[in-house]
């Protein structure tokens, strides 16, 4: 019982950080038709410039959270405004291209900037851990899923009740009759990327705390968009965020009970044996719609 | 000076002439009805009026102003609305919802006051709400404000979708075949709510529509365009006697 509690609250830590990413990922999918592979490299680069803003100016941690959080904002509105607005009607094939290259452009420059060994992260959360009955969780875990709860719950708002939310919904349905209600489309394009930059930052920032430590490995985390987004639906936030949760607990618990068993290796694999019995049942996706495809 | 003014419009889609040279105006206040038969160029003429579509050649104005290089939303801005003969409406969302999306440029809070729950934005908020719920209320949507618009009768969404394009109070106000699909209990009582529109509210109205005694019964005035060009422009009953016109209708009639 212990070890299954302590594995699912285990998934659940990895799987918001997935589900941060991948919400990125179907942000800018759905407001313009993008298919952004440089997530990744947005959540190690926020986890980056996290720490350099700590090192230099020994603000406390909320502070330069919020800090790298405006920083990714404008990160995204530049990337949109310098590399991506040209390329609007070209075909997908090139897209994914230059997000492919984004994503190794950012990599370099981290690495120049600030080396490819592991730096450490300055202890962030108390380190005794606090019981919850009979489990130790680490305080770390506790913030982390509190964030990122807080996180979603923001986003979920912003949809629903903002002006902002209100014309980012109606250009995901139809980039034309937004711009007829008299919404700046490519404006809207801008935001898209700034919040996905945004909240892949902060589910860097969270992770470097967590370990106590960033290096280059932390793009890795984008890999998992994939996987996520195709459980979710491409087109779904809220699947987004339930495929996130689902493939992390999954992996800690295929981790956990089946790796004793098989020698290793079934943490990575199983996810994906789940993704492909799911749709075969649900082929868009849990919460993806038919027409998810864009021109 | 004509409230909405087309000057020698002409579109082309690779070989096939769209718009050949059409010029049409509409005084403030006047409803002015496009017929014609199918492919005659009617919705592409009213996608050069509200920039969805660039003319190789002519202007658009409204009110003097050249519209004839702004983006659609720009258009929009400056007092322009329309609805799409296929229905345009975020289905996903509710009828207020859909509404409100029309206030966006009337809206001023920025991202951060934008929300509903803070200080100003709230205040502003309240009013866009309000602006809102008058319209609901005018096109006697109000027990259905909450409802998902894509699980709405076809002929509720038609009226949601003027709905939509009211909430931005144009001046000019564009509609593409709003009683296509409808009953004629419908189509009486959408009827009866454009000539409010066009005579309380004062707005103006270009619309196309294919029922005859709608537009006879409706319009100041009447534009027939064939093939792309403009072949009569007059009363209601200068139309109805006029010889093209009724020559470009039984021909389409034959085939
Ligand atoms: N985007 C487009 N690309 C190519 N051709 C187009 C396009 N839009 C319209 N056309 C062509 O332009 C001509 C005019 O079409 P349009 O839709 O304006 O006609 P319409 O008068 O609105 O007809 P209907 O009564 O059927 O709606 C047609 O021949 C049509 O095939
Ligand atoms: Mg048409």
């Amino acid at each position: 019982m212990e070890l299954f509690l302590q594995l699912l609250l285990n998934g659940l830590v990895v799987g918001g950080i997935y589900a941060l990413v991948a919400l990125g990922f179907v942000i800018i999918y759905k407001s313009s038709g993008l298919l952004n592979f440089a997530q990744g490299e947005f959540l190690m680069l926020g986890a980056y410039v996290c720490l350099a803003i700590l090192e230099e100016t020994r603000v406390p941690f909320v502070a330069a959270f919020l800090l790298t959080l405006v920083f990714s904002v404008a990160l995204g509105l530049l990337l949109e405004r310098v590399v991506l607005r040209p390329l609007l009607g070209q075909p997908l094939i090139s897209v994914i291209m230059v997000t492919l290259g984004l994503s190794s452009v950012l990599k370099a420059v981290v690495q120049a900037l600030w080396g490819s060994h592991t730096r450490p992260f300055p202890p962030v959360f108390a380190t005794e851990p606090v019981m919850l009955g009979p489990l130790p969780v680490s305080q770390g875990y506790l913030w982390s899923l509190g964030c990122v709860a807080l996180l979603l719950v923001l986003l979920t708002l912003f949809f629903r009740f903002t002006r902002l939310g209100l014309a980012m919904r109606a250009t995901a349905f139809s980039q034309q009759v937004a711009l007829s209600m008299g919404i700046p489309v490519r404006r809207i394009f801008a935001l898209s990327w700034s919040i996905a930059a945004a909240v892949s930052a902060a589910g860097g920032m969270l992770l470097g705390a967590m370990r106590g430590g960033v290096d280059g490995s932390l793009a890795f985390y984008g890999l998992k968009v994939i996987p996520v987004v195709i459980l979710g639906g491409m087109d779904s936030i809220s699947g987004a965020i339930a495929g996130g949760l689902i493939i992390g607990v999954l992996e800690n618990f295929s981790g956990g009970y089946l790796d004793p068993l098989v020698g290793g290796g079934a943490k990575d694999v199983a996810p994906f044996v789940a993704l492909v019995l799911i749709l075969m049942v649900k082929p868009h996706g849990l919460f993806g719609t038919a027409h998810a495809r864009r021109v | 000076m004509a409230r909405l003014e087309v000057s020698a419009v002409s579109l082309r889609f690779g070989g096939v002439n769209a718009l050949r040279e059409v010029s049409f105006s509409v005084a403030d206040g006047e409803l002015v009805a496009l017929i014609g038969p199918n492919g005659a160029g009617k919705t592409s003429l009213l996608n050069c009026i509200s920039g969805v579509c660039r003319p190789q050649s002519g202007k658009v104005l409204i009110d003097g102003e050249d519209f004839t290089s702004l983006r659609p939303h720009q258009r929009a801005r400056r007092g322009l609305a329309r609805t799409f003969q296929n229905l345009g409406l975020f289905k996903g969302m509710t009828v207020l919802e859909n509404l409100l999306v029309g206030r966006h440029t009337h809206q001023k809070s920025s991202v951060l006051a934008g929300g509903l729950w803070f200080g100003r934005g709230r205040r502003e908020e309240q009013g866009q709400l309000e602006a809102v719920l008058a319209i609901i209320e005018f096109l006697e949507l109000g027990d259905l404000r909450d409802r998902l618009v894509g699980t709405l009768a076809y002929g509720l969404q038609k009226r949601v979708e003027l709905g939509r394009a009211l909430s931005l109070e144009p001046r000019v106000l564009l509609l593409d075949e709003p009683m296509a699909g409808m009953n004629s209990g419908e189509k009486d009582q959408l009827a009866r709510l454009i000539i409010e529109v066009n005579e309380r509210r004062r707005t103006t109205i270009a619309m196309i529509e294919h029922d005859m005694g709608m537009v006879m019964n409706l319009s100041h005035r009447i534009c027939v365009l064939d093939f792309g060009a403009k072949i009569a422009d007059g009363t209601p009953e200068e139309i109805r006697n006029h010889p093209g016109v009724q020559a470009a209708y039984l021909g389409q009639k034959a085939h």
